[in-house]
């Protein structure tokens, strides 16, 4: 009798106990965000990795969105295209609600393609491919501005210093991004009464630009500015190059050149960046919104350094806004619940708004100069006369 | 003709480097057979190690260069005692693929414990500088990279002919086993091949440094393919083979860059690797490929 009330009694307890971890569990359940980035590879430098996770860790910190907490799925890819893909299918069957990838158009349409299988969004905090944009699919969304409107504004600001003769560098190693958007740029001044009196090619990984500036330097009158869309070093080398070489042209780029060893180069002369500056897509400079993000993360044990990444905190934060006003896990109405707002709160600027275009947030282009060797905004706009690209 | 000559100076330059990485690879190939794929990384660990000098100990770029070539020579010798030794005995595949391996491995430990963005270090930098030589205009790189590029030739063939490691080496080059006969010590020949290899490799390293300002985890990898394809051409094994390769590829990515139309600027690469086909048709194991017979290396 003792024995049986005994079994009893720890049957009941045990059926209790199991009870209440259950419920503990549904009210632990997260929300996972899955992210197959490339921490290794040649796109390393563009994962959001590091602004995600303290964005994420922020949230959580405040009891999360609708008392539910992120769990980011991180793993790397090797900048890897099958790699993304076999990890987004992994992570879709996970139960994931928005999948971030290898920022580029060969890995972002296949990827979607799968997560669409799953109503799954990608969403990028950095993308700014227009190959996105033509309706391959459906299932995407990207916090900035395409290609064309950080050519754009940076042609009208170089219009405003007074360029007319325009030089481009193009290459086909970087897909439309290095390939067009020097051409947008030189669309713009021409329609503005300059002149493009050459393209010169380069591909990737350059570490002598001797050849294109002999080019340079032959050419009657010299040009008065030069655009490339491209990385650190490269254009480093390229900008030290043609300083050496007596060639002052304005160099004018993308946001490839939002990169912290720029500035480097000033260290030893401040002038060398003076006839310097870019087309980006949120403003990193001092006293920025993302330079205070920085300091933040850094208190609470994240580090967090460069534009690439701080920009994945945007990402959580419009992935949060969506989940809250949905109410529900379904991809789907999260993503509408984005597509429609008027305006969603993001960390590198006050708001921004996916509902005149669908899948991309228009935003004032920062066109970003250097003074004494320090970053300062030169320009922010959204340009009226971003060439077509769709 | 200023332009002509400003062109072909800048042919030279290019021509340059790609010799000075190539010897490193012909010297190791022509003692064990062995393509030593991670010799680009052995240079990437140069440029590393002079962040970590010019951090820790000093700025002075001259006490930074010694730190450099020293650093590059230990990473080889270290390759060579830890990786390498093991696979001495087996087949081409084998070392290619170990030589593979090592490369990812040191890039993704450069991009865990570095960064995987450019990492400032701009004390080479004075080394660029432009000299006026009448109406042309010539980087000061260029020539000290010239220059060294053929004084290390020069030096290598005097240490290959005259002293007696070096000549241990041009017989280890020829039959191997042989040389273990005649009581030289293996190890000792080949770990000097290495510290051969990685002294070209700091070399490299400081010229690409000055150019660069800046280290990357695959910042080596690329130029040691192109003085891959520079061995190739000059014949794998031959070393004044392969320092002809490299001026060969250098002259010929020069022309191509500024003869190709820009419209079919995307194709620059395939008109390289196509005139690099039509000289394996014309000489299958390359221009200087050694006599069979013979197998001497210089």
């Amino acid at each position: 009798m003792n024995t049986r009330y005994n079994l009893k009694n720890a049957l009941m307890a045990t059926t209790v106990g199991l009870a209440a971890m259950t419920g503990a569990a549904a009210a632990e359940e997260t929300i996972k965000i899955g992210l197959p980035v490339p921490l290794t590879g040649d796109y390393a430098p563009y994962n959001e990795v590091d602004g995600a996770k303290c964005m994420a860790e922020m949230i959580n910190r405040d009891g999360g969105i609708n008392g539910r907490k992120f769990e980011l799925l991180i793993q790397d890819t090797g900048s890897d295209t099958q790699s993304a893909i076999s990890l987004t299918e992994k992570y879709v069957s996970q139960g994931v609600v928005a999948i971030s990838t290898i920022p580029f158009s060969d890995t972002m349409i296949p990827v979607a393609q799968v997560a669409a299988a799953g109503g799954v969004t990608v969403i990028q905090s950095q993308s700014t491919q227009v190959e996105m944009h033509s309706g391959v699919v459906d299932n995407f969304l990207t916090n900035v501005s395409p290609d064309p409107y950080t050519a754009a504004a940076a042609a009208n600001y170089a219009l405003a210093q007074g360029v007319k003769n325009v030089v481009i560098f193009t290459s086909d190693d970087g897909g439309s991004w290095s390939a067009k958007t020097p051409e947008w740029f030189a669309e713009v001044i021409e329609a503005n009464g300059g002149k493009l009196q050459k393209k010169l090619n380069y591909t990737s990984g350059t570490t002598d630009w001797s050849p294109q500036i002999a080019e340079l330097k032959a050419l009657d009158p010299a040009p008065d500015a030069v655009y490339v869309s491209w990385a650190m070093p490269d254009i480093g080398i390229l900008i030290r190059q043609m300083r050496s070489a007596g060639l002052d042209a304005w160099v004018v780029g993308s946001d490839g050149f939002d990169d912290p060893s720029l500035d480097a180069l000033a260290t030893d002369d401040p002038t060398i960046l003076d006839k310097v500056f870019f087309g980006t897509l949120a403003p990193a400079v001092p006293g920025s919104r993302i330079e205070a993000f920085q300091k933040e993360c850094a208190d609470i044990g994240i580090p967090v350094s460069g534009l690439f990444p701080s920009l994945g905190a945007d990402m959580i934060k419009i992935m949060a806004y969506g989940i809250e006003k949905a109410g529900a896990d379904d991809p789907a109405a999260i993503r509408e619940a984005i597509r429609s707002a008027d305006s969603i709160p993001v960390m590198s600027v006050e708001s921004i708004s996916f509902k005149e275009n669908n899948s991309f947030a228009l935003r004032a282009i920062p066109v970003v100069g250097f003074k004494n060797g320090e970053r300062i905004v030169v320009s922010q706009e959204i340009p009226a006369n971003a060439p077509s690209f769709k | 003709m200023d332009y002509f000559i400003q062109q072909s100076l800048n042919a030279l330059s290019f021509g340059a480097e790609y010799a000075l990485i190539a010897l490193g690879l012909a010297i190791v190939f022509s003692i064990m057979g062995l393509v030593n794929f991670a010799h680009g990384e052995v240079i990437a660990f140069g440029g590393y190690s002079m962040v970590i000098m010019g951090t820790l100990l000093t700025n002075n770029p001259f006490v930074l260069m010694v730190g450099v070539v020293a650093a590059c020579v230990f990473a080889s010798v270290a390759l060579e005692r830890v990786a390498f030794r093991t696979v001495r005995g087996a087949d081409l595949t084998t070392g290619l693929l170990t030589a593979f391996g090592v490369s990812i491995i040191l890039q993704n430990l450069f991009l865990l414990f570095g960064s995987p963005r450019p990492i400032a270090a701009t004390q080479f930098i004075f080394l660029d500088r432009t000299i006026a030589i009448g109406s042309i205009r010539v980087s000061s790189l260029q020539i000290y990279e010239t220059v060294t590029t053929l004084l290390a030739i020069l030096a290598l063939m005097f240490f290959l002919r005259r002293t007696t490691l070096g000549m241990a080496m041009r017989a280890a080059a020829l039959d191997f086993e042989m040389v273990r006969l005649c009581g030289v010590r293996a190890n000792r020949v080949i770990a000097g091949a290495f510290a051969i290899s990685g002294l070209l490799a700091g070399l490299a390293c400081i010229f690409i440094m000055a150019r660069r300002g800046s280290v990357q985890p695959h910042m080596g990898f690329d130029p040691v393919l192109v003085a891959f394809v520079a061995c190739v051409i000059g014949g794998f094994g031959s070393l004044p083979g392969a320092v002809l390769g490299g001026f060969l590829l250098g002259i010929t990515e020069v022309a191509v860059l500024i003869l190709l139309p820009q419209s079919a600027g995307g194709l620059a690469h395939a008109v390289v690797f196509a005139l690099v086909a039509l000289v394996l048709i014309w000489r299958p194991d390359g221009i200087l490929s050694p006599a069979r017979e013979k197998g001497d290396k210089i």
